[in-house]
């Protein structure tokens, strides 16, 4: 059984390494990847789950890390957007033109990565369901819908749904 | 940043989790269950909750279930709405549990959290109080096997210290045909990658030896499944036009006014969609 009754170390497996932190129950995953690892990436916005600006993967899965105790983190694969690295669609982001401030890009580019691995053959349906869950106030929409495109449109397809 | 402090609890079994429970609260610690965890956290952000202790139930096995044995499909209250919908194993719950939040929140809003939530529209609950689900909460006294119709009147009813377990649904009702409907501020909704947003009316509906069976949110201010609208709904007496023009007056309370939609508004968007459920379902 985890137990964390107040603030204490725990390690957490950040971008495929073990870091320690020193975490209170109460403390968000965005608080302490920011404050506790440098790891500001993962952007504060709203902090209500409403936008997305915050998106970590948790095994793969895309999770609004303002709406996560870090200590449920405990024995999940966490990455950020300091742990992709030349990710197609990182690539695909600069040759689509698909930010303008920026803010909102590193949630996109998570949640956009998570859908290109976990749903390589996405259509357009899935495509904006998934994109529903980040907001751009420049409104880049356009842009990042073509961004997803172009990298899912390298992937081999089974069938188009 | 959540501004006060409280003691995580991650227990692997139901008894260790209610024992959590009653020592916790007994303490004056106001313990509270936790599963995705996402109202409790951004109503503690804004004060409006205030947990001494929370008590994961993520890590106990049968809240993780998800199988389908002897007729019945088995759901664990920590099921994501996203594991629901992508196994679509009910196509009815999969539709309305699709269309809470946006998909990154249905990774971490769970079938429990949506039941219990403080929030008043639970969509997800529509599909399982039209198929007559049962529910499965354990207590002091062990396990219990409850109708949902029978425990969830406004919100659910839980005694002190009981946690919702699972959930039962016939597999037979997962096969007969429904429909299910949502109109937000911002227009209709039909699939859940349409839009987003709170209902203005959403609508399940399931059709069963020949009666329709209605769910309702957005409509009052809590979700509903009402014997009187749907004994009006369903009198063979009357004609469709007919029982849909005066179904306002079954209703259980006042219809939501609110910066969402006024009243008068509600009551018309809900009898244009009770039209064309009821053109779907009856043909």
């Amino acid at each position: 059984m985890v137990n964390l009754v107040k603030m204490d170390l725990i390690e957490l497996a950040v971008n495929g390494e073990k870091r320690l932190v020193m975490a209170r129950p109460a403390d968000t995953l965005l608080h302490v990847l920011r404050e506790q690892l440098g790891l500001t990436g993962s952007k504060p916005s709203c902090k209500n789950g409403d936008c997305g600006a915050c998106t970590v993967l948790i095994d793969g899965q895309p999770i609004k890390s303002c709406l996560m105790l870090a200590v449920e983190a405990l024995g999940h694969e966490i990455t950020t957007i300091e742990g992709l690295k030349d990710s197609p669609i990182q690539r695909a982001f600069i040759d689509k033109f698909a930010f303008q401030c920026g803010y909102c890009t590193s949630g996109f580019i998570m949640n956009c990565h998570a859908l290109s691995v976990i749903h390589p053959d996405a259509g357009d349906e899935t495509i904006r369901e998934w994109l529903q869950s980040n907001l751009c106030r420049c409104t880049g929409y356009e842009e990042i819908t073509e961004a997803i495109k172009s990298v899912l449109a390298q992937e081999p397809k089974e069938n188009n749904g | 940043m959540i501004p006060f402090d409280f003691a995580y609890y991650q227990p692997s079994s139901l008894a260790e989790a209610g024992g959590l429970f009653a020592e916790l609260a007994a303490q004056g610690k106001e313990p509270m269950y936790y599963a995705g965890g996402t109202e409790i956290i951004s109503f503690s952000r804004l004060y409006q909750l205030f947990p001494r202790a929370v008590i994961d139930i993520k890590k106990i096995a049968e809240c993780n279930m998800l199988e389908q044995k002897n007729g019945k499909l088995v759901i664990g209250a920590a099921k994501t709405l996203s594991q629901i919908q992508e196994s679509n194993v009910f196509p009815l719950l999969s539709w309305c549990s699709g269309r809470v939040a946006d998909h990154t929140m249905r990774n971490k809003i769970t079938l429990g959290g949506n039941i219990c939530s403080r929030i008043p529209y639970r969509e997800a609950v529509l599909a399982l109080l039209v198929s007559d689900s049962e529910i499965i909460i354990w207590g002091k006294q062990g396990l219990k096997k409850v109708g949902l119709n029978q425990v969830f009147h406004q919100t659910l009813l839980l005694e002190p210290g009981e946690i919702v377990v699972q959930l039962v649904i016939d597999q037979e009702v997962t096969r007969v045909p429904f429909t299910s409907t949502k109109q937000t501020m911002d227009g209709l909704v039909h699939y859940p990658q349409d839009r987003i947003g709170y209902p203005v009316v959403s609508i399940a509906a399931l059709k069963k030896k020949n009666q329709i069976n209605f769910a309702f949110s957005g409509v009052c201010s809590f979700p509903f499944r009402s014997t009187e609208v749907e004994s009006f709904l369903n009198n063979p007496s009357l004609p469709w036009d007919e029982k849909i023009h005066q179904v306002a007056e079954k209703l259980p309370a006042e219809i939501i006014n609110d910066m969402e939609g006024s009243a008068d508004y509600r009551e018309f968007v809900l009898k244009n969609m009770l039209s064309d459920i009821v053109k779907r379902l009856e043909g």
